[in-house]
């Protein structure tokens, strides 16, 4: 819907036909919004309640007090050291996976025979692993590399098995770069690195933000590799932390409501300051 | 059950050890890639380089152990602590892994010839492979030549960790039993005077408990092994130990026998009369959610293991400690060949890996015989948790906590048991284990038949036993 | 220029090996290599202590004949059946609904957007809570509120409602991700065809029919793909919210596998089950890759 539409939408509730079938669609979008809210306003609630009344009470409304109890318990539990784990592990895998990616992209839109369209053609079928497919052999192998129980055990393998798509959006996108304007770049004299930094990098810019959020996500909640490759708790990060917590307050629900809802508030933060550029970010790539 | 014991089960502790060079390196690379060394390397490396500069003679072990209730964690850390003070050299380093997860670890540790040094584990068949494979220490003759250690352990803990007559272990907690909780209030309102002894009373009082409006039996289906229980303890009350004995041995046809039959129609039949709460398959044993139907009034009868006495202390005191919160051995059935056996485990374990130093061996030996059989690790966390000490010299001092009297019944149950039966999930390979609970599940959400159940335990012991 | 035409092939050839090169080592080393001992685990028998043993066919042949493999792998295939039908029409429709500039319309896409922020974990440990039997959210609005009575289920409990259960909650999760996908599309279509499309005097139906959606036809695509190779992977949020129960109810193909490896601790047969779910995922990627055009090498742009 471009600008002129805009225009003409902007004055709605006027006609007929086309009021019904706005506020058809409107009831619609709120029942959604009901749908993707209350299991995040509930989780919320329940975090504010104290343990005992809990079960007794209606779980919707906190009918029986508010407290901070559930959640000073769980910064108790070492917190502020689970989110520093998560920033550092998502930090290192989206640039890990976005910068070698980025390089490999660069190749494979301007060489699309022999050999570099097998290897794209591989990074394809990559896409369709099963990552606990392989956790024992990769299991194996972090062992071998002396990875275990560090955060590179996670960076590592999370970046490598984020290079099948972030190398498919990055190649869908720089493909549509016009060939004569690396071609006017190669002639002023630029080397392949120069290109890179002077042309494909700001041309490419929205398809790097939307990897980067991509990648980022993945890496902030993926539960699996944290499970197997890390044991201490100085290493744990927020998605396996949460599972922990909510091992160990067995019976505290609020506790673990409290757990899991601290373990998206760094997100909902950024998001909420940073919304237009997420979302722009992140379907820029996907949308060319 | 092993799964979720939890409460109950929780020693120790120790960290990484042999990965010194790569995890110095690592923090090295770290503070290099200017990321800081802050999460990217164990925190005990730096942690162990310092403690190095004082006193050369560090011995790292490492220890794993099941994520516990906090108040037991803090007892245990105090522990750990004061051994590593008092042994020279001491360096025990622990890690708490969540009980769900906690089979898988230990498993792709073992796989992958990387375990921790000391580990918890529940004995058992499990075990036994690890054992034939020589991954683990057999320490039966630092045992044997202290009969002072080898005897604060209950006898009956023995079988569980040993493996050709060797022993590989030391008991971490104490005895659990599996027992008939009730709550009495609501009892009295179906004008049952006490918790039944027999099987007819039994369903007559859950009849006259369902017509009063509440649900009879609160089952946490959503985890097997609360089911289970009803099953092994009605096996065992018609058959007799043999019945399982049997399948456990791997013999031919095993499970189609009359007294699992039995078992198998009667629980189907309180799942037909509705005797289980509304959405039992989906109710979890360890969020709480069947002990605060029983406290609320909601439900009559629980079958669960002795540690749900400290459980529903934290679930609803008041509850736990009012006279209507009863107990009592399972029901008896007419003609019953094992009226008196008791359905539970003797202990849970902490065993030592084979790959480890000498040094390692050696200190891990010692940890096991001091935190074991030390006040901290026995009693310490009582008066916030009831549990069962490991060390039988300490089953007196259980009188001085919040709910200790109950705590040493329970003790007493199990020590004096004319038969302890294990539970089914520990003594069959692990090949059989699941899909066997898995069946369970369908028996009690009555999607499988006791014939199809038969039908497909006895091929899949056939195939593995 | 002359020479440098000349100079310029094995100069291109050597930055292009190094650009590769990263790529190529990390991917080789942590993906294929593992594919490749996972490719050998599966002719083994193991139980993940003590020797591994050739058996050759053995675990494959087991496959074909395994009943539990074969009932969770059509599970798999409702999920996947079922997610794409529910989720692409209501991501389409929203994400066209939210493309729209008006304030209100950016103010429900920021609170649609929320779901895709926690994780897969921590989505089944919520939801699990909220469809509790005892205590939990939903029942509670159907056990009060008689227009919604039908809330009150079984929904994790029930053997035949639980899947549909999984099928909602994986939709929960993954909608707003590719209704962002539609909403970035449907703001890329040139509003000059809505313009000449409004001369025509064609109704707004007939506008999402014979405009937006032939033109959403590239993005349809990249969510469907992402929507049904994740489907097929989909772990986290089953193991932490049923662990494939009650039963086998919703032990789905990827569920199977990993129970199969770490809980019967059979690393032999659970790794051709591995292979069989890549084998899978990777036939159905090429596949849609075949019939879409979708990763091709060239682009109407590029003019090789």
């Amino acid at each position: 819907m471009g600008g002129a539409r805009r225009a003409r939408l902007g004055r709605p509730f006027l006609l007929g036909g086309r009021t019904a079938r706005r506020v058809l669609g409107l009831l619609l979008a709120l029942l959604w919004l009901v749908f993707a809210a209350a299991p995040i306003y509930y989780m919320l609630i329940v975090s504010f309640e104290p343990q005992s009344s809990y079960l007794n009470s209606n779980p919707w409304f906190p009918t029986a007090g508010v407290t901070a109890a559930n959640y000073s318990a769980v910064f108790a539990s070492g917190f502020g050291r689970y989110l520093l784990n998560s920033v550092i592990t998502t930090l290192g895998t989206t640039v890990l996976a976005v910068t070698v990616s980025l390089l490999a992209a660069h190749v494979i839109v301007r060489r699309t025979r022999g050999i570099t369209a097998v290897i794209f053609r591989v990074f394809l079928v990559g896409l369709a692993v099963p990552i606990q497919a392989l956790i024992i052999p990769l299991y194996v192998e972090i062992l071998r590399l002396h990875l275990y129980n560090t955060l590179f055990a996670l960076i590592i393998p999370l970046a490598a098995f984020a290079i099948p798509l972030t190398v498919l959006i990055l190649v869908n996108f720089l493909r549509d770069v016009p060939r004569e304007l690396i071609d006017a770049v190669q002639i002023d004299g630029a080397g392949p690195v120069r290109q890179l930094t002077s042309l494909v990098i700001p041309v490419a810019k929205p398809a790097i933000t939307t990897v980067a959020i991509y990648d980022a996500l993945t890496a902030w909640n993926n539960f699996l590799f944290p499970l197997i490759f890390t044991q201490s708790s100085n290493v744990a990060v927020l998605p396996l932390a949460i599972f922990n917590f909510s091992g160990r307050y067995l019976i505290d629900i609020p506790a673990i409501m409290a757990a899991v809802f601290l373990s998206v508030a760094p997100l909902f933060v950024i998001y909420i300051g940073a919304r237009r550029q997420i979302i722009g970010g992140l379907t820029a790539g996907f949308s060319r | 059950m092993r799964q979720s014991h939890h409460p109950k089960h929780s020693p120790g502790n120790p960290r990484p050890v042999t990965r010194t060079a790569g995890a110095a390196l690592l923090a090295t690379a770290a503070a290099s890639l200017g990321m800081g060394a802050v999460g990217l390397a164990p925190a005990s490396a730096t942690s162990r380089n310092v403690a190095r500069a004082h006193s050369v003679a560090k011995v790292p072990i490492t220890l794993w152990t099941l994520t516990s209730n906090t108040n037991e964690q803090k007892a245990e850390t105090a522990a750990i602590n004061d051994f590593n003070k008092s042994y020279p050299g001491g360096d025990v380093q622990v890690d708490y892994v969540e009980n769900t997860a906690y089979k898988t670890k230990i498993a792709v540790a073992m796989s992958a010839h990387h375990p921790p040094t000391v580990f918890w584990t529940w004995g058992g068949r499990i075990f036994d492979a690890w054992a034939q494979a020589h991954q683990v220490t057999p320490i039966t003759s630092q045992l044997n030549s202290d009969p002072a250690w080898k005897n604060a352990y209950l006898k009956g803990a023995w079988p569980l960790i040993s493996y050709k007559g060797q022993i590989y272990g030391v008991p971490a907690s104490g005895p659990g039993i599996e027992l008939m909780f009730a709550n009495q209030a609501v009892l009295d309102k179906a004008g049952v005077r006490s918790v039944p002894t027999t099987w007819g009373q039994f369903m007559h009082s859950a009849a006259a408990v369902k017509k009063t409006g509440a649900f009879p039996i609160s089952l946490a289906g959503a985890t097997e092994w609360p089911e289970m229980i009803w099953l092994q303890y009605l096996t065992l009350r018609y058959g007799g130990p043999q019945v399982f004995n049997n399948i456990a041995a791997g013999k031919p046809n095993a499970w189609d026998n009359p007294a699992f039959l039995k078992a198998a129609e009667a629980v189907q039949m309180l799942a037909k009369d509705g005797y289980f709460e509304t959405g039992y398959s989906a109710v979890h044993w360890s969020s709480g959610q069947t002990d605060e139907l029983m406290a609320a009034g909601k439900a009559a009868f629980q079958a669960m293991g002795d540690w749900d006495y400290g459980s529903m202390l934290n679930v609803a005191p008041k509850f736990a400690k009012s006279p209507d919160y009863k107990f009592a051995t399972f029901p008896t059935v007419p003609g019953g060949l094992a009226n008196k056996a008791v359905v539970g485990e003797p202990a849970a374990y902490f065993a030592i890996a084979s790959d480890a130093t000498p040094a390692q061996k050696k200190e891990a030996v010692a940890f096991l015989k001091d935190a074991t059989t030390s006040r901290a690790w026995n009693v310490n966390y009582l008066e916030a948790f009831g549990n069962t000490p490991e060390d039988v010299n300490y089953a007196t001092d259980l009188l001085h906590y919040t709910g200790g009297k109950e705590n040493l019944t329970f003790f007493r149950m199990a020590q004096h048991a004319t038969y302890l039966q294990d539970y089914w999930d520990q003594n069959l390979p692990s090949a059989v284990v699941t899909p066997m609970l898995t069946d369970i599940g369908e028996l009690f959400d009555l999607s499988m038949t006791p014939q199809k159940f038969v039908q497909d335990m006895d091929a899949l012991l056939a195939k593995n036993g | 220029m002359m020479g440098r035409v000349v100079l310029r092939r094995p100069r291109v050839t050597w930055w292009a090996v190094w650009f590769m090169a990263p790529a190529c080592v990390l991917f080789a080393a942590l993906v294929l290599v593992p594919v490749v001992v996972a490719v050998w685990l599966s002719f083994v028998r193991w139980n993940g202590v003590g020797a591994t043993h050739f058996v050759g066919l053995s675990n494959w042949s087991q496959l074909f004949s395994d009943a539990t493999a074969g009932a969770s792998l059509e599970r798999t295939g409702i999920l996947l059946g079922a997610s794409w039908v529910v989720q692409e029409p209501i991501a389409i429709a929203l994400g066209i609904y939210i493309a729209g500039r008006q304030r209100h319309r950016a103010v429900l896409s920021a609170i649609y957007f929320l779901p895709l922020l926690i994780s897969g974990a921590g989505i089944g440990i919520m939801w699990q809570n909220i469809l509790s039997p005892i205590g939990g959210g939903v029942q509670y609005v159907g056990a009060h509120v008689s227009l919604l009575g039908f809330l009150n289920k079984d929904w994790l409990g029930n053997p035949n409602l639980v899947l549909g259960t999984v099928v909602v909650l994986v939709a929960w999760e993954f909608i707003p991700f590719h209704t962002l996908l539609y909403q970035a599309g449907t703001r890329g279509i040139p509003s000059v065809l809505y313009e000449a499309a409004a001369l025509d005097g064609i109704t707004p139906l007939q506008r999402i029919r014979y405009i937006t959606l032939p033109m959403l036809r590239n993005t349809i695509v990249t969510s469907s793909t992402l929507n049904i190779v994740g489907s097929l992977t989909i772990f986290d949020v089953i193991y932490t919210l049923t662990q494939g129960g009650p039963g086998e109810s919703t032990r789905v193909f990827a569920l199977d596998q990993y129970i199969v490896g770490f809980n019967e601790m059979d690393f032999g047969y659970g790794s051709a089950l591995a292979v069989a779910l890549g084998i899978m995922g990777i036939a159905i990627s090429l596949v849609i890759i075949k019939v879409t055009g979708f990763g091709r090498m060239r682009s109407q742009a590029e003019g090789i």
